[in-house]
């Protein structure tokens, strides 16, 4: 069998198993110019979410970068498994792989983390899609165990990813990486996504949840966990600020407030989501 | 019949590029011989023996290109077609505005414009240079080339120390940085375990039977292959494990090594003791750990459960049968670990590498007892490209052993990943049924094993490339000390 | 030190399947088209790197190149400012004597020397010179430089140019203007009569303006007048237009005789290279800041003579490296072609060595009707240049290149390793003494002159590299 044919991509570990597993056929539930989404049947019930991406879209954790793509549209079927991902004639395996759950001291993270509001602290208001004072408010609630306001926002705006839901990966992501997301806010978080926002954006959520980011946030992350200059972390802060209309700033508040709220709370000992 | 023979000055290509476009030429219809390749005294050799008059390119340089094809005069309109063809230029790479920018002609120019790590393999004698530029501007390098004096390697090891760089060479094959595989390598999944690696293909070897247990590397680390000597003292070895030892998502540091020099050993020793992070010192060779054992120590360390490395067993009758074991490698790390394990049993194994002097082959490469070739040698390599691309070397033994009553099993080994030729399967399983179609016509049953190295998503397809060897006769294994010990197996006590 | 989370941004030098095997895993690299470099010269180039002093050494000796500040502040006659007997003769290039010297030196030479009153003519001064009876010595080891033949004598008037930034100086004749004159091997009684003009009425009047107004930014004006189409070697217009508006006010109140101040006007203004006698002492100043820093592969002076095209590095000191001097390619004006051409002669080249002249020739496109070859060629040289030189000048800006910095400060050892010889715009003077002016092109040195400096840096450079003691001693 010539393996040949086949063109490269670039895949998440966090989609490692689903494309390594079995084929199965999946729909193309929406796509844009850079990307599309895929709605993948779950053993049992529900689906999961994965991501064919252009090279220029931004490497979100539940994606796969295909090389010369023409992205297939909404409604078309997509076979993945067994090592590759078909779409009509064409085929793609993945050459090169990248893990979106940064390697990371929680220590080191929680120590520095409040380094970060002074990159955001300087953003127009405009830049932000819920007003930084509230993101804020909310990521420190969710660090705090508490869902409330985080429950409120889910699903509220425009776009793909609405800004709340942002803010809450941004925190959770935060909390997942230092062992100290509680599985009942997480639970409870993934519940309501999943019936109160977009499919895409409860995926990012449940990425999140597990500590997956996009490149951008793990840069920074890492950044800010090896101590890095103001400058360089001004330059990597803005790096995920490029990213969507508002999602960047969105995304990097509830990392801020997770981390600020984290750095002076300890770690409760129950209930901790330990790391995969 | 006539010849056409000319000297270009201004062109130049390297040598593996320059095989394909003679290859290229050579195989125009009508064409009786041709070379293109750059006029080296040994490629002026090469052109003498096809025909050629030496008097026609006196004056010749080795910065000149040679042009000679001999062919009637339609065949050498068409050489001539696809020698530009072949030559053609390549785009220019970058373009702004009004007009596009030449491409680079040095790395220090190159290297204005941005970029975190060089990969050069230029000609050895002019590799020092070109890393140089790189190591002043702070940027690792992963330098493929060989042949680089030892003075140089040295200077230019203490001068990235000075910037904070990292050479991963000379005469490094291999290595992974950022998920991203660097020379000979395989596509691997970003994980705990760091390789600071003197052999490229031992690296392979241990990733790829991680990769089987799903576990993957931060990053490859070659260090090239003189790195462990007493006069190098393992600069870029012990720069590499810091780096790893530093590192937040290294769980475990594995360094891999042929056994070198005793002292340089103990300073490696001594260094990986320092370390925050759990490792494993691996000399590998006689009377050391095999690269599967050594690998489910990781795994164990790391709180993994290990599986027996992945088999394809062949339909072969796996009773011993009389006769010796022919071994035809790629890498040379996986020749010696093979020969290691099977001097243990059947004493002297013959070899170009062999694991004691008087063992050593003649050039006819021949013996009649037990032997094991490393075809990626650098004396089998001048001139040719190296046989985890080319195989043609390795088909035309197999053939050899095939016809030999004395072969009892052929083993080889069998690299994928990047760099790597596409579809090694699709040249080798023919090989195999014919050489065992040959050896059942002469009434014996010959054994062919083969030592597989791979992983899941190697561009050639793991599994489909072990089905289609097993399907043509081979048994295929994950692990090369299996497939050595299979092989060994395979003549043990029987009747020699 | 190498990252290892980030995917790296990879640069591949030597064989094409590496980067094939990167174009693969979808991280296409850049790619160095790398070629071997002079065949013989990677010795000497390992050598080379190796010295310790090379890397800091070059960028120091740079560094004073581009940040010179080049002022022009007074015309004072040479014997003065030079220190120039009656017999002593500057002239352009590596130096050269009687015997061996072309048509255009021999006359300039003869010219002046009928000039200084030591001989009434041609003949009479090829006798004295042949015999001994003068002394010859290039501009450049006098901190002069001298367009075409170069000839400087005591009583030649000439320009003072000093670096604000580091206090060196530099010096050069007052342009003749275009035609007959003496940097192209004329004698006649008009040229003497001229040469005696500039040294009676302009050079004491420049001299007179320059103290009223204070001192003329060179580097300014160069800066502007790359903007407006000059590369400040073959095409001068715009910055002799500048320099005129500089020196207007100044030059009125003078004091001087209304006729010379006239006279004086319109000698400039019937000169479009005017400035090109203030364009290169420039150079010469910043060429001259960035000289002897041992180590440095920094070219410091780019000369002809009109029978050897010779350099100078930073790091060897005095030492000249010749070869013979090469033919230019280029257009010829009407009623001359290459069979009236010398050869490649002038001290000119003293821009392309600073970062102007052929250098700049994408900001002066205008200038491919004079040496040939379309828009775009021009464009291609100098993106080429940037291929050998080691900085992109923080004040002459190229527009049309997004005004980036021209490519300046040739490193002799990128030349030998990348093949790229710097690309000279030059005028083609007659090969007989007074015919004046040919024609105009590009020029490039011959490669032997950086392989031998190359050489020479090998041989100077410090013993760091690892001896075989160095070698058996443990690392730290």
């Amino acid at each position: 069998m010539s393996q040949a044919q086949a063109s490269p991509a670039w895949a998440s570990t966090a989609v490692g198993d689903l494309l390594r597993g079995p084929c199965q056929d999946t729909t193309v539930r929406a796509s844009t110019k850079l990307a599309s989404y895929l709605s993948v049947p779950r053993p049992g019930t529900g689906t999961d979410t994965m991501a064919l991406l252009s090279e220029e879209a931004v490497r979100l954790p539940i994606g796969v970068v295909l090389a010369n793509a023409e992205l297939p549209e909404a409604g078309s079927t997509v076979v993945i498994g067994n090592g590759s991902i078909a779409s009509g004639e064409h085929t793609w395996r993945p050459a090169r792989w990248w893990d979106p759950r940064p390697r990371l001291s929680a220590e080191d993270l929680f120590r520095h983390g409040p380094e970060l509001l002074f990159a955001l602290e300087k953003e127009p208001y405009g830049s932000f899609g819920l007003p930084l004072a509230e993101a804020l408010a909310l990521a420190r609630a969710l660090a705090d165990g508490d869902a409330g306001p985080a429950l409120g926002v889910i699903g509220l705006g425009p776009g793909l990813t609405p800004s709340g839901d942002d803010v809450i990966a941004g925190a959770l992501a935060v909390l997942a990486l230092g062992g100290r997301l509680e599985s009942r806010t997480r639970t409870l978080i993934a519940a309501c996504a999943s019936t109160r926002t977009t499919a895409l954006s409860a995926a990012l959520i449940a990425a999140a949840s597990r500590g997956q980011v996009i490149p951008q946030a793990a840069t920074l992350l890492g950044a800010l966990a090896a101590g890095a200059t103001a400058h360089r972390l001004a330059s990597a802060a803005t790096q995920l600020f490029c990213v969507g209309a508002t999602s960047g700033h969105d995304l990097c508040a509830g990392m801020a407030g997770a981390l600020i709220a984290s750095a002076s709370a300890p770690a409760r000992p129950a209930q901790a989501l330990s790391s995969p | 019949m006539s010849a056409r023979v000319e000297l270009r000055h201004g062109i130049y290509r390297d040598s593996v590029v320059l095989m394909q476009v003679s290859q290229a030429v050579a195989t125009c219809r009508g064409v009786r011989a041709a070379i293109v390749a750059m006029a080296t005294p040994l490629n002026l050799e090469i052109y003498e023996r096809l025909g050629f008059d030496l008097a026609a390119v006196a004056g010749a340089t080795p910065n000149d290109l040679l042009v000679a094809v001999e062919g009637d005069q339609a065949a050498l309109e068409a050489a001539s077609a696809e020698l530009e063809r072949q030559l053609a230029p390549p785009a220019a790479q970058e373009t702004h505005g009004f007009g596009s920018a030449p491409a680079p002609r040095t790395l220090a120019s190159a290297l204005r414009h941005g970029g975190s790590l060089a990969l050069i393999s230029v000609p050895g004698k002019h590799a020092f240079v070109e890393a140089m530029d790189a190591v002043q501007a702070g940027v690792s390098v992963m330098l493929f080339s060989d042949n680089v004096p030892l003075e140089q390697e040295i200077v230019l090891k203490d001068e990235a120390a000075r910037h904070g760089a990292l050479v991963m060479g000379p005469d490094c094959g291999t290595a992974v940085v950022g998920g991203l595989g660097l020379g000979f390598a395989n596509a691997l999944c970003p994980g705990p375990v760091g390789i600071v690696a003197a052999s490229g293909t031992g690296a392979q070897e241990v990733s790829c039977l991680l990769d089987a247990d799903d576990v993957g590397v931060t990053a490859v680390l070659g260090v090239g292959g003189r790195d462990l000597s007493a006069a190098v003292g393992g600069r870029s070895t012990l720069a590499a494990m810091k780096v790893l030892d530093k590192h937040p998502g290294t769980e475990f540091v594995v360094v891999l090594s042929k056994p070198p020099d005793p002292r340089v050993a103990d300073k490696v020793r001594a260094a990986a003791a320092q370390l925050k992070t759990p490792y494993l010192v691996a000399f590998v060779g006689r009377g050391q750990e095999d690269l599967a054992a050594a690998t489910t120590r990781i795994l164990r360390a790391l709180g993994r459960v290990p599986t027996p490395p992945p088999e394809w067993p062949a339909p072969y009758d796996r009773s011993p049968r009389s006769g010796f074991v022919r071994g035809l490698f790629s890498g040379g790390t996986l020749c010696d670990e093979a020969m290691a394990i099977a001097a243990d049993s059947l004493g002297p194994i013959a070899s170009n590498t062999p694991l004691e002097p008087t063992w050593a082959l003649g050039s006819d490469l021949c013996s009649p007892g037990h032997l094991m070739i490393d075809f990626g040698d650098d004396r089998l390599t001048t001139g040719r490209p190296h046989p985890m691309i080319d195989q043609s070397l390795r088909l035309e033994r197999i053939v050899q052993e095939a016809a030999d009553p004395a072969c009892a099993v052929l083993l080889l080994d069998v690299v994928l990943g990047h760099g790597a030729h596409l579809d090694p399967a699709h040249e080798l399983a023919p090989a195999i049924e014919s050489a065992r179609e040959t050896a059942r016509r002469a009434g014996r049953d010959l054994a062919v094993v083969v030592s597989l190295v791979g992983s899941r998503s190697d561009p050639q397809g793991r599994d489909s490339t072990a089905k289609s060897l097993a399907a043509a006769g081979a048994s295929v294994h994950l692990s090369n000390a299996a497939a050595a010990r299979e092989a060994v197996r395979l003549v043990e006590g029987a009747d020699r | 030190m190498i990252q290892l989370d980030e995917s790296p941004q990879v640069v591949t030098a030597g064989a094409a399947m590496f980067a094939d095997a990167l174009a693969a895993q979808m991280a296409t690299p850049r790619q160095v088209n790398w070629a071997p470099p002079v065949p013989g010269s990677e010795t000497d180039l390992a050598a080379i790197a190796a010295d310790p002093r090379t890397h800091l050494a070059t960028a120091e000796s740079v560094r004073r190149l581009v940040t010179a500040s080049p002022q022009w502040v007074d015309v004072v006659p040479a014997r003065e400012a030079l220190g120039l007997g009656r017999r002593e003769f500057l002239h352009a290039g590596p130096p050269i004597d009687w015997a061996s010297a072309s048509g255009p030196v021999r006359g300039a030479l003869a010219g002046a020397m009928i000039y200084e009153g030591l001989a009434d003519s041609f003949e009479e001064a090829a006798r004295v010179a042949a015999s001994g009876g003068i002394s010859l010595e290039p501009c450049h080891a006098r901190a002069a430089v001298g367009p075409m033949a170069g000839v400087v004598s005591a009583s030649m008037p000439v320009s003072v140019l000093e670096d604000a930034e580091r206090g060196g100086h530099a010096y050069c004749t007052l342009n003749e203007g275009l035609g007959k004159v003496l940097r192209y091997g004329a004698y006649s009684p008009a040229v003497i009569a001229r040469l005696q003009w500039l040294e009676r009425v302009l050079g004491p009047l420049l001299s007179t303006t320059l103290h009223r107004r204070g001192p003329v930014d060179v580097r300014s004006i160069i800066a502007q007048a790359l903007q407006m189409g000059d590369e400040c070697h073959n095409r001068n217009r715009a910055a002799t237009s500048l320099l005129l508006r500089e020196i207007t006010p100044d030059l009125l109140e003078s004091g001087a005789r209304r006729e010379d101040v006239v006279d004086a006007f319109r000698f400039i203004n019937g000169n479009d290279h005017f400035f090109l006698n203030l364009s290169m002492p420039a150079g010469k100043v910043a060429a001259d800041a960035g000289r002897d820093i041992p180590g440095s592969a920094l070219v410091v002076a780019m000369a002809r003579n009109g029978t050897e095209f010779g350099i100078q590095v930073s790091g060897t000191g005095n030492e000249w490296f010749c070869a013979p001097a090469p033919a230019v390619k280029g257009l010829y004006l009407p009623g001359f072609g290459p069979e009236d051409a010398g050869l490649d002669i002038g001290d000119s080249t003293i821009t392309e060595t600073t970062g102007i002249g052929g250098f700049a020739m994408a900001a002066a496109p205008a200038i491919v009707l004079f040496v040939g070859g379309q828009v775009s060629d021009a464009l291609d040289n100098t993106l080429r240049m940037y291929e050998i030189t080691l900085a992109e000048h923080p004040f002459y800006k190229v527009p049309i290149l997004d005004f980036r910095g021209t490519p300046t400060g040739i490193d002799a050892t990128l030349v030998v390793r990348s093949g790229v010889l710097p690309s000279v715009n030059t005028g083609i003077a007659g090969r007989e003494p007074g015919v004046g002016q040919v024609g105009a092109g590009l020029v490039v040195p011959p490669m032997s002159v950086f392989v031998d400096a190359t050489r020479a840096l090998a041989r100077r450079a410090a013993p760091q590299t690892a001896t075989p003691a160095q070698v058996a001693k443990e690392p730290a």
